[in-house]
């Protein structure tokens, strides 16, 4: 997590006041970081994302949609963004309705910039470590996809801490069968041992 | 009606004087009208008595003589005697005739004076009770008549020979040179001269005059200046405290104001001050780096003076509105001051989430004002639209700010939202004190507005939604005369 590369990464700056959002531009690049600054929610939307680590600033308040219904929206959408909320007049019960919805940090300005900084470094490690997350998940589902309906079967119900014997029992087999099956799950999602089985089926849910 | 003194004494003397004369014309040896000296006395008795007196006394003389002549010459008929009886009658009844009619003329005349007297005493009281004095100027010569009432207002001495070098001396220093040019214009005769000026008596007291004069022709030709000069002190002074109450009224609920949009200003403050402090960082990284960026630190330099001076304004604003002082008229620009209101509520407008149309045509003339006045009255007027506005479903609320030049060429400005409007009952009372919509409205905002725009030659007014567009919202409108550059 310590070792983002700012040059693949890229922060979005949505602020409608220019001054502070081209200042926050100039540090940021300063730093050596990817900025793309937005003046409105509606300009940001508009914008197709790119899929590298990222991270949002947000002002809280602006015209049109505020700050926290536009988090709103974005975790209804299931945008993954990290947000870090900025605000002139920042007020507890806000901030922690921002934190609740999943905000990375809540900045009051005039901020200190290692502040932001450290803020922004977060934001970028939670996002890396989503994506690597994410990205682990869709191997899993790929190789959860080769199994046959057997198989699933008895993989969920391994991961449920059954013994063959019980597995063979519920699905009306023989425990060898039910023995070469689990043999043919761990082979196929790649489980080096019984453990990362059982993580893998409750990545996918199924435990 | 009569003057005459009766004293006792006088007619006793009278009385005496007549039993004297009717003593020696009939009982002396003397063969001469003694008869006539009766004169004497019709003519002391008009001084003592009055017109019944008279006619009884030179009845008395008549009888007399007739009787004194019956004593002496009742047995011996005399020609002479009889002649000098005639002469003596006549010149009696002569006497009482002129004498009469003297009384009669002396009596008119001291009643004609009486009630000239009460009509100068009339003029001096309502002279003295009005603090208005009259005077009289001829215009070439310059001679002066001065009334008491004037000359006491004036601060001199009721038996000072009334000039205009006393007028002059008399006169705020600062007056002197409209004092002077009024003086000239007399003695050019040149038509009615109309001033209000200040007098600064030599033990420091300061008047507030108003000096009104005519020209007429007397019967010579001579042109002559005929007025009237009122102290106005009082009315003045009275004028001017009701001026700096609403001074202070004005700048009360200004301060109120600013209160209310606390949160907005330090927000208008906070937000250069942010990208001062993050520019500052932000250049010093660009400087500290291996191969310093100058034109990145140039540019974020250029920014923070940017913000800076944004920041000043802003506090610079919100001290004008702050500080009490007196009204400043200036000519100005009134699409400026309209910008310069509009920026204190920004955050007002954007945390309610209100579209703000500036319908400010750029060739509009100038007006002749007190910015921060007129400011108030925007702000005003911009905050109760934005409060009207606050239910309103979000995308509806539209606050127009509209300057144009209506029929008679003065600036028209009107402010209107479209909230729920104002209610028909509310709107005569709506420029009233104290009276107010709002649950917490103090009542105060629309009457300042309403004397401030008074006091710059405008007028305001209100205009609620009508029939046809029952949508429209609430609209104020007010005008300002326009200043035309000489």
């Amino acid at each position: 997590m310590n070792q983002i590369d700012y040059v693949d990464s890229l922060i979005y700056i949505v602020d409608d006041e220019a001054p502070l959002r081209d200042a926050i531009s100039s540090l940021l690049r300063s730093v050596g970081m990817q900025v793309a600054s937005f003046a409105s929610v509606a300009d940001f939307l508009a914008q197709p994302r790119k899929e590298v680590t990222s991270c949002l600033l947000l002002d809280v308040r602006m015209p049109g949609v505020s700050g926290l219904d536009f988090q709103a929206e974005l975790n209804r959408d299931g945008v993954a963004l990290p947000i870090i909320f900025m605000t002139g007049h920042g007020d507890i019960p806000m901030s922690v309705r921002a934190m609740k919805a999943g905000a990375v940090d809540f900045l009051a300005k005039p901020f200190r910039d290692q502040d932001l900084l450290d803020a922004i470094h977060a934001a970028l490690g939670a996002d890396h470590d989503r994506r690597q997350r994410d990205q682990a998940r869709s191997g899993i589902t790929a190789r959860y996809a080769t199994l046959t309906p057997r198989e699933r079967e008895i993989m969920a119900l391994a991961a449920r801490g059954l013994m063959n014997k019980q597995i063979a029992g519920e699905v009306g087999t023989s425990e060898i069968t039910v023995k070469i099956h689990r043999g043919n799950a761990m082979r196929k999602m790649e489980a080096k041992t019984f453990a990362d089985l059982v993580r893998m089926a409750e990545a996918l849910g199924l435990a | 009606m009569l003057r005459v003194p009766r004293t006792p004494w006088m007619s006793a003397l009278l009385i005496c004087l007549m039993l004297l004369i009717f003593a020696i014309d009939t009982f002396s040896p003397l063969d001469m009208a003694i008869a006539v000296m009766y004169v004497v006395v019709v003519l002391l008795s008009a001084s003592i008595w009055g017109r019944r007196g008279v006619s009884q006394v030179t009845a008395s003389c008549l009888g007399l003589t007739l009787l004194s002549y019956v004593l002496t010459h009742s047995e011996v008929f005399s020609t002479a005697a009889s002649g000098r009886l005639l002469v003596g009658l006549l010149a009696i009844s002569v006497t009482s005739v002129l004498v009469l009619r003297g009384q009669a003329a002396t009596n008119e005349l001291l009643a004609r004076e009486d009630a000239l007297r009460r009509n100068e005493a009339f003029l001096a009281g309502t002279q003295r009770i009005s603090k208005t004095g009259s005077f009289s100027f001829k215009a070439p010569g310059g001679e002066m008549y001065w009334s008491d009432e004037a000359a006491r207002i004036y601060g001199y001495p009721l038996d000072v020979t009334p000039t205009m070098e006393r007028i002059l001396a008399h006169t705020a220093p600062e007056d002197r040179h409209v004092v002077q040019g009024a003086i000239d214009q007399s003695l050019r005769c040149e038509g009615t001269v109309e001033l209000r000026h200040r007098l600064l008596l030599p033990d420091g007291e300061l008047k507030y005059v108003h000096v009104l004069s005519h020209p007429r022709h007397n019967k010579d030709g001579e042109c002559e200046y005929l007025g009237a000069l009122t102290d106005i002190t009082a009315a003045v002074l009275a004028e001017q405290a009701l001026h700096r109450s609403q001074v202070q009224l004005a700048h009360a609920t200004r301060v109120t104001m600013l209160g209310e949009l606390a949160a907005s200003i330090a927000h208008e403050v906070n937000q250069p001050l942010a990208a001062i402090s993050t520019n500052g960082e932000a250049c010093l990284r660009w400087m500290n780096r291996p191969q310093p960026e100058l034109d990145e630190a140039r540019a974020t330099v250029a920014s923070i003076l940017e913000a800076s001076a944004r920041a000043t304004g802003v506090i610079k604003r919100i001290r004008a509105l702050a500080r009490r002082s007196d009204p400043q008229h200036a000519q100005l620009d009134l699409t400026a001051v309209v910008e310069e209101s509009v920026d204190l509520l920004r955050r007002e407008l954007n945390n309610h989430h209100i579209a703000l149309m500036l319908d400010l045509p750029p060739d509009l003339p100038p007006v002749f004002g007190d910015r921060v006045q007129l400011q108030q009255v925007f702000i005003n007027l911009l905050i109760n639209a934005i409060q009207a506005m606050a239910a309103c479903q979000p995308g509806q609320a539209v606050l127009t700010v509209q300057t144009q030049r209506d029929a008679d060429g003065a600036l028209q400005v009107c402010v209107s939202d479209t909230g729920p409007g104002i209610p028909p009952a509310d709107m005569p009372r709506l420029f009233e004190a104290f009276y107010s919509t709002k649950q917490d409205g103090m009542g105060m905002g629309l009457p300042i507005c309403r004397s401030i725009i008074e006091n710059h030659g405008g007028r305001i007014w209100a205009k609620a939604a009508t029939p046809e567009s029952p949508k429209a919202g609430a609209s104020i409108y007010f005008t300002l005369p326009v200043h035309e550059p000489d």
